[in-house]
């Protein structure tokens, strides 16, 4: 047995020639909410419907609860509850019917249903055709069809598109309760960076179908690492003569770059004063996460 | 239990859908154009043709129904848009996705959607000959009611459709817009009486054709409608199962 809930081997998906996700290794630890983080088109979702078996894998392996999905298909899937994409849903009956159907599938009794629906906040509307639901309604009620049932594990294809601000808001809440309350481990997916960095413990971050991070939240973090910034005249002497001094530094533009490890902005700036240079700016940067993200795609672009 | 709670599924989502107006219209229909043909020509000169060929008013309005008004050529455009309507729920809102993530055995999945097509292809087929019943009593047809005659007829109709219940049981799971199947099948039906003119040795090997020999009038022989119904209908579920199960839920 593996300490991962969800574990894949060089997980290959081919549309013709195209390779939408290439040789990933997901690894998601049981209680954690691993966001799974990539522009659109990155192939979050085709992962997704690989590890439900929608899609065949072109090459590589999933397995689930250490166990390969493919010969525990319906086992494995008992404990799963999903929403892939848009929430899928029977327009003409309503939240509660939506929710029987998915019920007697899953054998489970009737106050099950009022249980999930409690959970979204749909309760009050439960008899109300689903098709005159709002965006954030349906996308609750895709949330309670795949709470049901109790999973140990739930996988959220993007809950929160299309949600305006404070549905994105109450979606988020409710996720990031779902551990603590129900000791379930969530797998969510997201194209936006801000959503995964307040709700993940975990992150994954694909691009053009690589797995180009996978790690904590703290992980992504640190590799912000604080940098102090110098401007200063004429800017490649000065690059030069910190070099000649035992520094490393980077030139980007008109700014060196050096690791604050190194050695202490004062330091640094008497050091370059003293020997005629002119210090414009002398600042100590740190990388947002925005940067990161940016930086870690494009590296995996090019790799 | 899978497969029963599939089934119930299944009826629950076709709760106030278009499929239990067409099952009202499609009969009320053919009642009616046989209500008038009986009220018009019976008396006058089916009657008569009734006393020549020594047959009796139930198997001439039987006749008329299946190859006059063309019920035995339509019958399988009907179960192809009862299969359409069937499946259309699950495309409507990208429903396949969640169905099939669920613990439910493929196969099982697309076995239930065959069942209700033939769940309501048979409803249709015997509303139909209800509706031929109904018009033989007002006609007062002097003849008594020839129930066995009637209940093979339903039978054979059922037995002759499984193929085509089979083919676009798996034809509508592949078509997200649910006109192509029944587009196809129009085409089929078509097809098939062009072929059955011009190679009527050949008719025998389209499923679209078997429905049309269950009247057991003439030379027709139900038998084609019940082995062919049959073989077909095995070999194309069969098929459709296997391909189903691999399929890319996308
Ligand atoms: N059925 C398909 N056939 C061909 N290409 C596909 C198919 N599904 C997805 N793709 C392509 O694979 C890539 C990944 O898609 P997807 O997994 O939906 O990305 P994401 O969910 O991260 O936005 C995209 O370029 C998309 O166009
Ligand atoms: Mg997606």
């Amino acid at each position: 047995m593996s300490d991962y809930l969800i574990e894949t081997n060089q997980l290959t998906k081919k549309f013709g020639n195209f390779k939408a996700v290439d040789s990933i290794d997901l690894k998601v630890k049981k209680g954690s909410i691993y966001g799974f983080l990539g522009p659109n088109g990155a192939g979050k979702s085709t992962t997704i419907r690989m590890l439900l078996g929608l899609i065949q894998p072109t090459s590589g392996r999933v397995n689930l609860f250490g166990k390969p999905l493919k010969s525990n298909r319906i086992p494995i899937l008992k404990r799963v509850g999903s929403m892939v994409e848009y929430p899928s849903y029977y327009g003409h009956l309503t939240a509660y019917e939506n929710l029987n159907t998915t019920r007697i599938l899953l054998g489970l009794e009737a106050k099950e249903i009022d249980k999930v629906l409690e959970i979204v906040r749909l309760t009050e509307v439960k008899n109300k055709a689903v098709k005159k639901f709002s965006m954030g309604m349906k996308q609750r009620l895709g949330i309670a069809n795949a709470l049901l049932g109790n999973p140990e594990l739930l996988i959220l294809d993007e809950p929160t598109n299309g949600l305006d601000p404070s549905g994105i808001h109450e979606i988020r809440d409710l996720i990031k309760s779902l551990p603590k309350k129900m000791g379930i481990t969530v797998l969510v997916s997201s194209h936006i960076l801000s959503e995964i960095d307040l709700l993940a413990t975990d992150v994954g971050i694909i691009t053009k179908g690589k797995l180009v991070f996978q790690g904590s939240l703290e992980e992504l973090h640190q590799r912000g690492k604080s940098q102090i910034a110098i401007e200063a005249n004429p800017v490649e002497d000065a690059a030069a003569h910190l070099i000649n001094n035992g520094f490393q530094p980077e030139i980007e533009g008109e700014t060196i770059y050096l690791q604050v490890g190194e050695a202490g902005p004062a330091v640094l700036n008497k050091e370059l004063v003293m020997n005629g240079f002119a210090v414009n700016k002398l600042a100590v940067e740190r990388k947002t996460l925005e940067d990161i993200f940016l930086e870690v795609t494009k590296e995996g672009a090019t790799a | 239990m899978t497969m029963i709670n599939l089934l119930r599924t299944d009826f629950m989502k076709q709760k106030g859908g278009f499929i239990w107006l067409f099952l009202l219209i499609i009969p009320l229909g053919t009642t009616a154009a046989m209500f008038l043909d009986m009220y018009l020509r019976y008396e006058d000169y089916l009657y008569q043709k009734v006393q020549q060929q020594g047959t009796t008013s139930w198997h001439l309005l039987l006749g008329e129904n299946h190859f006059v008004l063309g019920w035995g050529a339509f019958l399988p455009v009907f179960v192809a848009v009862i299969a359409a309507l069937v499946h259309h729920v699950e495309f409507k809102q990208q429903s396949w996705k969640s169905l099939l993530s669920l613990p439910v055995p493929r196969g099982s999945v697309f076995i239930s959607k065959f069942f209700m097509i033939l769940l309501f292809s048979s409803l249709l087929i015997m509303l139909n000959t209800l509706g031929l019943v109904l018009v033989g009593k007002l006609s007062g047809f002097p003849e008594g009611f020839t129930f066995e005659f009637y209940s093979s007829y339903v039978l054979y109709q059922f037995l002759g459709i499984l193929g085509v219940a089979a083919l676009h049981n798996w034809l509508s799971s592949c078509f997200k817009n649910a006109v192509y199947p029944v587009v196809i099948a129009f085409v089929g039906m078509i097809a098939t009486s062009i072929v059955r003119l011009s190679f009527p040795e050949k008719v025998k090997f389209i499923p679209y054709s078997y429905a049309y020999y269950a009247d057991g009038l003439k030379e027709n022989d139900p038998m084609v409608a019940l082995y062919g119904g049959l073989i077909a209908g095995i070999l194309i579920l069969v098929f459709g199962i296997i391909e189903f199960k691999k399929r890319d839920i996308v």
